[in-house]
């Protein structure tokens, strides 16, 4: 992609109408680490894969996911210190709306608030475009549950499922399917992890660790981040569901 | 020489405490802790309400009974929640969340108040009872942000009127039973002595097996035939004083 000098910043247009600024975002997520959202029966799934590139880092202080108020959370891949910027901005948000309206932020007011946020970086020659797309599940009581995906361009939508990251065409693939509206959280689980194994396949020499989140019925609509040890198990087990798909078709 | 003109400052409605609950009880029995209050909200003399809650969990294993103005209690139940949920959102292994950790926050926030000259008008009686370990814990901070611990402690009025009792009915090893009977008997002198009381009571218990128990308010009966109140005080007073 060569933008002839219409790539320097995002306030202006090229003569085919796209904002080249935007676009290198887009790829910065692109070829980063897979996130993917699925709403289930009863609740809501987060998940993202990643790799360790360096030994020496202390397992689990890689973080990619999330809470922003308790019953709201969000994934990040991209540049994750820019997806952490946008959850912290999201964080403030849910608190000052709780202070000043005395309840809870509804999920698409949240949302909404985070794409206006990251559109604003698309409009001023002095700043860039966030470098992460952001997958967040929410529930409120009024419209329950909702998951959403702000992607760096500031677009923001409702989704029954979405992902984004190097695995985002074969995950999304396989999220439309199986119905995961028809399958329980518990259900939906190591289905996930499959994908987010799968949609790595070409990292497959490096360590990969993945990573989970559930927000349903049984947690009583609360985010939880599942702990390591459970999903270590789950990373395991569809590793191994995977390795016999491949020798079956070999 | 000049006269010199005094300006009177403006009115600070913020340190003057308007919707008031009196005092409130704690204290350690053999099965943990037991907060009472009773249900009155005064707004000057006249009962505001009588059916208030003045007491609150905090977590699933501390909770809170609060006396004085009743709107910095709401707040401060507020910044406790605020504190709280911040904590648990972190997810980083580190916790806010122990019952002493519930005493030494309010207790500092309040002595920030005092020197900003803009204190949070209560007095309040954290408790707590840790499930890990089983230590339970009992405090009291005032609006200076004093901490005071104890194995009995009362706020305001109460302070005065049952410290004896309570010095002399209170043992460690009280069983639920007797900590609740005391706790009435204090309720019912109260009741009788404070015109900002009411009969109606709360308790909160705090066990280690059953966490934080916020119960329903009841009556604690009041006796009024008594041959004290039938005649006039003077009158009841007049020959013992004579013959003295």
């Amino acid at each position: 992609m060569s933008g002839t000098g219409f790539d320097y910043e995002c306030s202006s247009l090229s003569p085919e109408g796209r904002i080249f600024q935007i676009e290198y975002a887009e790829k910065a997520v692109e070829t980063s680490s897979t996130i993917v959202g699925v709403r289930c029966k009863d609740g809501i799934v987060l998940g993202t894969e990643k790799i360790v590139v360096n030994k020496m880092m202390v397992p689990g202080t890689d973080k990619r996911i999330y809470s922003v108020h308790p019953s709201a959370g969000c994934v990040v891949n991209g540049l994750v210190p820019d997806g952490k910027s946008l959850m912290f901005r999201a964080r403030e948000e849910a608190t000052q709306y709780e202070k000043m309206f005395g309840i809870r932020i509804p999920g698409n007011n949240l949302a909404e608030r985070l794409g206006m946020r990251a559109q604003l970086n698309t409009v001023y020659a002095s700043q860039r475009p966030y470098g992460s797309t952001l997958i967040m599940a929410t529930h409120d009581h009024i419209k329950g549950m909702g998951l959403f995906m702000v992607e760096p361009s500031g677009s923001c939508f409702e989704y029954y499922g979405c992902a984004s990251g190097r695995g985002k065409q074969l995950a999304r693939n396989e999220i439309e399917k199986k119905n995961f509206r028809e399958v329980s959280v518990n259900e939906a689980l190591p289905l996930i992890a499959k994908i987010l194994l799968k949609s790595q396949e070409e990292m497959k020499e490096k360590k990969q660790e993945i990573e989970l989140s559930i927000m349903s019925e049984e947690t009583g609509y609360k985010h939880k981040i599942l702990d390591r040890a459970f999903v270590d198990h789950l990373a395991a087990k569809a590793a191994e569901e995977i390795e016999n798909e491949q020798m079956d078709m070999a | 020489m000049e006269k010199i003109v005094s300006v009177k400052e403006p009115t600070m409605h913020t340190q003057v405490p308007v919707n008031i609950g009196t005092s409130v009880f704690g204290l350690r029995y053999k099965d943990g802790i037991m907060l009472a209050a009773d249900t009155a909200v005064s707004y000057g003399s006249m009962k505001k309400s009588k059916k208030s809650t003045r007491m609150a969990s905090l977590s699933d294993e501390a909770a809170i009974a609060c006396s004085g103005e009743m709107a910095d209690f709401q707040e401060l139940q507020k910044i406790l929640k605020e504190k709280r949920e911040g904590d648990e959102i972190e997810n980083d292994g580190a916790t806010f969340l122990k019952p002493r950790d519930y005493f030494n926050y309010p207790s500092r926030l309040n002595y920030q108040r005092r020197m900003k000259m803009d204190p949070l008008w209560n007095g309040s009686i954290v408790g707590g009872v840790r499930k890990d370990t089983g230590e339970t814990f009992l405090g009291m901070v005032d609006l200076y942000g004093t901490k005071v611990e104890g194995n009995f402690l009362i706020t305001g009025l109460g302070a005065h009127y049952c410290q004896v009792l309570m010095q002399n009915a209170w043992r460690p090893d009280l069983s639920e039973e007797e900590a609740r009977r005391l706790i009435e008997d204090c309720m019912r002198v109260m009741f009788y002595r404070d015109k900002k009381a009411t009969d109606e009571i709360q308790i909160t218990k705090i066990t280690q097996a059953g966490g934080v128990e916020v119960e329903k308010s009841y009556r604690i009966g009041s006796e009024w035939k008594l041959e004290f109140f039938k005649n006039m005080t003077n009158e009841f007073w007049r020959p013992i004083r004579i013959y003295q």
